[in-house]
């Protein structure tokens, strides 16, 4: 009697938690249908609009399939990719137009859905770990890649799988990018073709300039007469309004850069050298160096020293650990005295400030020998996701949406004519009657940012100082002898979750100045980090780097 | 049995609740495994490397695991009882007060504070206390006073940090506290009026004894939020400042930065556990208290 | 006012202690509406106004811009207010009933169990598996991932006010009130709808509000859950466009959004959610400033 009625009860509770799922699954079917119908709407709204486009790719379209080497498109799939950011307003019909030739090309569709800038520590890999109903996903090192290929949340890419299946992208892409994206041995990544090119710059303005009496400054470590000019003369600025995020460490890495290539990671990063162990970039044997080898003890004492001059004298805002707001968004607001960023987002700094008559002067941040490093292929990539089901046809999607140059104008630039149009010199410019605020499809804001970027054109936005910076930072970049490695810190877990935490209440305080004793804070910091497990996290990256060097050759 | 069988009607009425808690609690808390794993996507939840304890230890090696289990505790208990307090006055002076218009009003104006998100607040506190040019700072400067700096300072936020917490929550409570006195029946406080106890009197004797059941609860049902603590107000209020951490370290906070960047579910994960477990002792020693003295009020 | 307040009020109207209580709340109630002013004021500022001369009491350069930004689409707007009303409503109502009927239920004394029902319920507030096994079973397993279904499902029920409803019903039902419709014949199911219902108004209004502040403030289930335009509440559009304004200029290579209001879209953010809320609230309040006498019922 009583097994029987708790087997009612069982049967109960499922036929009710049943129900739920089954009512579930009803509805999002009918959402599916809905939305699948709506979309074909749009597309057919779009399909007067774009027949021009439509005609002119048709012959770009029929010279690929012409090439094409056997692979079986009979079947239609639907690939699902996930990207960072926010759909663009104008997604709808710039998709309209990209379903359209993929599906003459390779018989696929595509949906694109974003992970949100502030949920992607939370979304992310959830997204990979329940993983059915994704084929692509955007990835980079500074973005969850080695975390994620650690867990198996990738499909391996092999060098057979490029040939066939992304042949334009194999030819142009650099065999040494293959062994950058290999973790323990397997390459899970389809990096970028053409890596950002940026350095790190600081910006000043010249009236300041001229009234300090400084002209053509090239280091950071110059700039204390402007400094003083500005605590002097202008009240209401603060010569460094460091924010919390990213300006905070960086007057002080400008400085250390002064003595040796330095580039810190920032310190939440899990990157070892944000914490503890550090490179010389430019050095071809590649040592890893601890905190009190030379030449690292003796510029972060430097640095640290200076900071701390700059801070006791006012230079530097007391608070910048609740300062959200950025030096470059303040810095034409006469709120801060420099601006930090780097030759790519600072552009609208200087545009701003142009627009309010401000001229500016751009000091790049570069080694003892001139120089900054080269962007890693890693910086932007897109992976495989494991439990796709349809990854031959995926790969073959990317290849176009990367690689092909009308392809490539759709999903970076939205629809011609409408989202942008192009000068008779071939710049980049806004259709009449578009202020850059309304254009549903900004350049760049769709989180397309793997594609061959060789194909973007100039935009006549952009100011004569950025164009002659841009042409600059060419020269400025070398090949270091790390490029394109990255920590795996699967074996070094718990020791790079304290450093993390050593870094942030130990090592921020050192970089702007803010201690009381710069000898003695050196020493705690080396202590706290020798604590939290710092030599055995240098073990490992010496295994590590050297392992990447000799595979390197 | 017996007793599901007699009272059958009541039990089904508990049903929907009850399948719902099984159905979006019961069944992913099975994911507590995680925490005791390393996760891989192949071995899926229940078949990834059993770890033991090893994504508890970064806990614990971090050296701060009791400094921040004890702030925690503290900035709770102080939480508690200052919000408690000031929603019991807040609640009890306004059931005192006839005009209805004013009694709205007010009560609409207490809540305002809990649609402004800690973000926001974050940026308010900076304005008025920042060093250079905050509002606070201004108005000392021109009295010919020292400027204070809270950001370098812990002593502040000792009494900042609850003071915001009531601002934010007084509202809400408030609401509690006064529902609970309004369910109380008029017909107790017109006899009271009619033996002639005075208004004072009619609080003590009436609506406080009262509202000792709702306050009970209430608390107790703090108390099983004991080891959590206001992770936004901890981290917009004093996000990475390594001046304050000593401080105004919490749990969440200390693991928060620990593991940004990691997405390593299983580290995620244990210092969940360890807050739960610790929250289940207090909170069952706390319920037996309640239940030695007043059988009727405790949680469960 | 009935006639017996009235009379209270003759009987014993003690000015100071009024003084007091008027005091004290308008106190607290100053202390809560400054902030909310400036906040106000903020929003209706320029954003290099804001930037420039920090938070003020009154707008010291007017402008709509934050608002303008947040509206630039309004169908996305108008469509996200529908969403959160349709889901608040929907909601609360069924939370609300569910809630109040197990909260009864954990009341009846009579009920061996009940004590192991009330644990059965808090327990889950102190354990869980975490985000992981949570997301992977609602999208994966129950495929609720982008229906109006989970955003009803996720926030619906706290444990925290079924508690607090279970106290409130047995503190302003009397036992024997309900033992006396018991004699009457009246089954469970009556006695609640037709007496634990209405008694409890006071505690439903209030713990109403809550339920419905919590579906109208949630954007997190739809950040997890839903990838679709269509099913966006307002506050996962408006925290959607925050984000975007704040980090994607920081990525962007190109001019996009020169001048788009950042400090004070946060501002403006808060008055577009609450201003709703703000308008709906005193037609519930009436039920929370206002007593109940048993005796209406019970007559």
């Amino acid at each position: 009697m009583q097994r029987n009625r708790k087997r009612m009860w069982l049967m109960l509770a499922l036929s009710v938690m049943l129900t739920f799922t089954l009512a579930a699954c009803g509805s999002s079917k009918d959402k599916e249908t809905e939305s699948s119908g709506s979309t074909t709407d749009t597309t057919k709204a779009t399909d007067t609009d774009s027949k021009t486009d439509a005609a002119k790719t048709d012959k770009d379209s029929s010279t690929a399939a012409a090439t094409d080497t056997g692979i079986d498109h009979s079947k239609e799939v639907k690939l699902v990719g996930y990207l960072l950011g926010e759909a663009p307003k104008g997604m709808p019909e710039v998709m309209a137009a990209l379903n359209e030739k993929l599906k003459k090309d390779i018989n696929a569709t595509l949906e694109i859905n974003y992970i949100g800038w502030g949920d992607i520590a939370s979304k992310y890999p959830l997204i990979l770990a329940a993983g059915e109903d994704v084929d692509f996903v955007f990835t980079a090192d500074w973005n969850f890649y080695v975390q994620e290929a650690n867990k198996g949340s990738f499909k391996e890419i092999t060098t057979d799988l490029l040939q066939k299946y992304m042949p334009k992208y194999y030819e142009k892409q650099d065999a040494s990018a293959y062994k950058a994206a290999q973790v323990q041995g397997k390459q899970y990544m389809i990096p970028t073709t053409t890596p950002d090119r940026k350095v790190n710059v600081i910006v000043l303005r010249k009236d300041i300039m001229d009234k300090a009496g400084l002209t053509n400054p090239t280091k950071i470590s110059e700039l204390e007469p402007y400094f003083a000019e500005i605590k002097k003369d202008y009240p209401n600025m603060t010569p460094l309004n460091l924010d919390s995020q990213y300006d905070l460490p960086a007057p002080f890495g400008a400085l250390v850069s002064e003595k040796f290539a330095y580039a810190g990671a920032p310190g939440d990063s899990g990157d070892p050298s944000g914490v503890g162990n550090y490179m010389d970039l430019e050095d071809p044997s590649g040592k890893v160096l601890s905190i009190t080898d030379e030449p690292v003890q003796g510029a972060f004492k430097y640095a640290a020293g200076i900071m701390k001059q700059w801070f006791d004298a006012g230079y530097v805002n007391k608070n910048p650990y609740s300062n959200k707001v950025r030096s470059k968004d303040n810095f034409c607001e006469s709120k801060a005295g420099v601006a930090f960023g780097n030759s790519i987002d600072i552009q609208a700094t200087l545009a701003s400030c142009k627009e309010k008559g401000i001229d500016t002067y751009i000091m790049p941040v570069l080694s003892p020998s001139g120089h900054a490093p080269a962007n890693s292929w890693l910086n932007n990539g897109v992976a495989i996701a494991a439990g796709s089901k349809n990854p031959e046809r995926a790969l073959e999607a990317l290849d176009l949406l990367m690689q092909d140059e009308s392809y490539v104008m759709t999903d970076y630039y939205g629809i011609e004519g409408k989202n942008y149009v192009l000068t008779s010199d071939g710049k980049l410019g806004l259709p009449d009657g578009v202020a850059a605020a309304d254009n549903t499809y900004p350049p760049d804001a769709a989180g397309f940012w793997f594609v061959n970027k060789d194909f973007l054109k100039p935009s006549v936005s952009w100011t004569d100082s950025y164009i002659d910076l841009n042409n600059k930072v060419k020269d400025y970049l070398i090949q270091i002898p790390y490029l394109g490695f990255s920590f795996n810190s699967d074996k070094v877990k718990t020791e790079i979750a304290n450093l993390k935490n050593v870094s942030t209440q130990y090592f921020l305080p050192f970089a702007i100045g803010s201690v009381k004793d710069v000898n003695a804070s050196f020493d705690t910091l080396v202590s706290k980090m020798q604590a939290a497990g710092v030599d055995k996290v240098k073990t490992e990256l010496e295994t590590q780097a050297s392992a990447f060097l000799a595979a390197k050759g | 049995m017996k007793d599901i069988r007699r009272h059958w009607v009541l039990y089904t009425m508990f049903l929907p609740v009850a399948i719902y808690f099984i159905v979006f609690a019961y069944i992913p808390m099975a994911g507590i495994v995680m925490a005791f794993e390393s996760y891989t996507r192949t071995g899926g939840m229940f078949f990834s490397k059993w770890v033991g304890f090893d994504n508890f230890h970064y806990f614990f090696a971090s050296g701060k695991a009791w400094l921040v289990t004890r702030n925690t505790i503290v900035y709770n208990v102080i939480f508690l009882g200052c919000y408690t307090v000031f929603s019991i006055i807040a609640a009890v002076f306004m059931s005192e007060i006839r005009s209805k218009f004013f009694k709205k009003m007010t009560q609409t104006l207490m809540f305002l504070p809990y649609f402004i998100s800690w973000v926001t607040v974050s940026a308010f506190v900076y304005n008025f206390f920042n060093y250079e040019y905050g509002i606070v700072n201004k108005i000392l400067h021109y009295f010919g006073m020292e400027g204070i700096d809270i950001y370098s300072n812990t002593s502040y936020w000792y009494f900042l940090l609850p003071f915001l917490y009531v601002w934010k929550w007084v509202g809400y409570g408030s609401i509690l506290y006064l529902a609970a006195i309004v369910g109380i029946d008029q017909e107790i406080y017109e006899a009271a009026t009619i033996d002639g106890a005075s208004r004072f009197q009619r609080i003590m004797r009436i609506t406080l004894p009262l509202l000792k059941p709702t306050m009970i609860i209430l608390i107790l049902l703090g108390l099983g939020r004991i080891m959590r603590g206001e992770f936004d107000m901890f981290y917009q209020l004093i996000g990475n400042n390594g001046l304050l951490m000593d401080a105004t370290d919490i749990i969440d906070t200390l693991a928060f930065r620990s593991l940004m960047g990691s997405a390593d579910f299983g580290m995620a994960s244990s210092v969940g556990v360890y807050q739960s477990v610790l929250t289940l002792i207090i909170i069952l020693t706390a319920n037996w208290l309640v239940r030695k003295y007043d059988r009727d009020h405790a949680l469960f | 006012m009935s006639s017996s307040t009235a009379s209270n009020r003759k009987l014993n109207s003690a000015p100071v202690f009024t003084a007091i209580a008027y005091t004290v709340v308008s106190i607290i109630a100053l202390v809560c509406l400054i902030p909310f002013v400036v906040l106000l004021a903020g929003a209706f500022s320029s954003e290099s106004s804001v930037i420039s001369d920090g938070y003020w009491f009154w707008p010291r350069d007017f402008s709509l811009d934050a608002f303008k930004f947040i509206f630039r689409y309004p169908g996305d707007v108008l469509s996200a207010y529908k969403v959160s009303i349709l889901i608040a409503v929907i909601g609360t109502a069924l939370s609300l009933f569910c809630s109040t009927m197990a909260a009864y239920v954990l009341g009846r004394k009579e009920l061996k169990h009940r004590n192991k029902l009330a644990f059965f319920l808090f327990f889950t507030t102190l354990f869980s598996g975490g985000l992981a096994p949570y997301y992977i079973w609602l999208s994966r397993n129950l495929h609720l991932s982008n229906t109006y279904a989970v955003l009803i499902l996720v926030p619906m029920f706290n444990v925290m006010y079924i508690l607090i409803l279970r106290s409130f019903i047995s503190s302003s039902v009397p036992e024997p009130l309900i033992e006396s419709a018991r004699i009457d014949g009246a089954g469970d199911l009556r006695i609640f709808l037709q007496m634990i219902l209405p008694l409890s108004k006071p505690a439903l209004a209030s713990i109403g509000v809550f339920t419905a502040l919590a579906y109208w403030n949630d954007w997190w289930t739809a950040m997890m859950f839903t990838t679709k335009d269509p099913l966006i509440p307002l506050q996962y559009l408006l925290y959607k466009m925050l984000s975007s304004v704040n980090l994607s200029s920081a990525m962007s290579q190109h001019v996009t959004n020169l001048d788009a209001p950042k400090e004070t879209f946060k501002l403006a953010m808060t008055v577009i959610a609450t201003g709703p809320i703000l308008l709906v609230f005193p037609f519930v309040q009436k039920y929370f400033v206002s007593g109940v006498t048993i005796g209406a019922v019970k007559g």
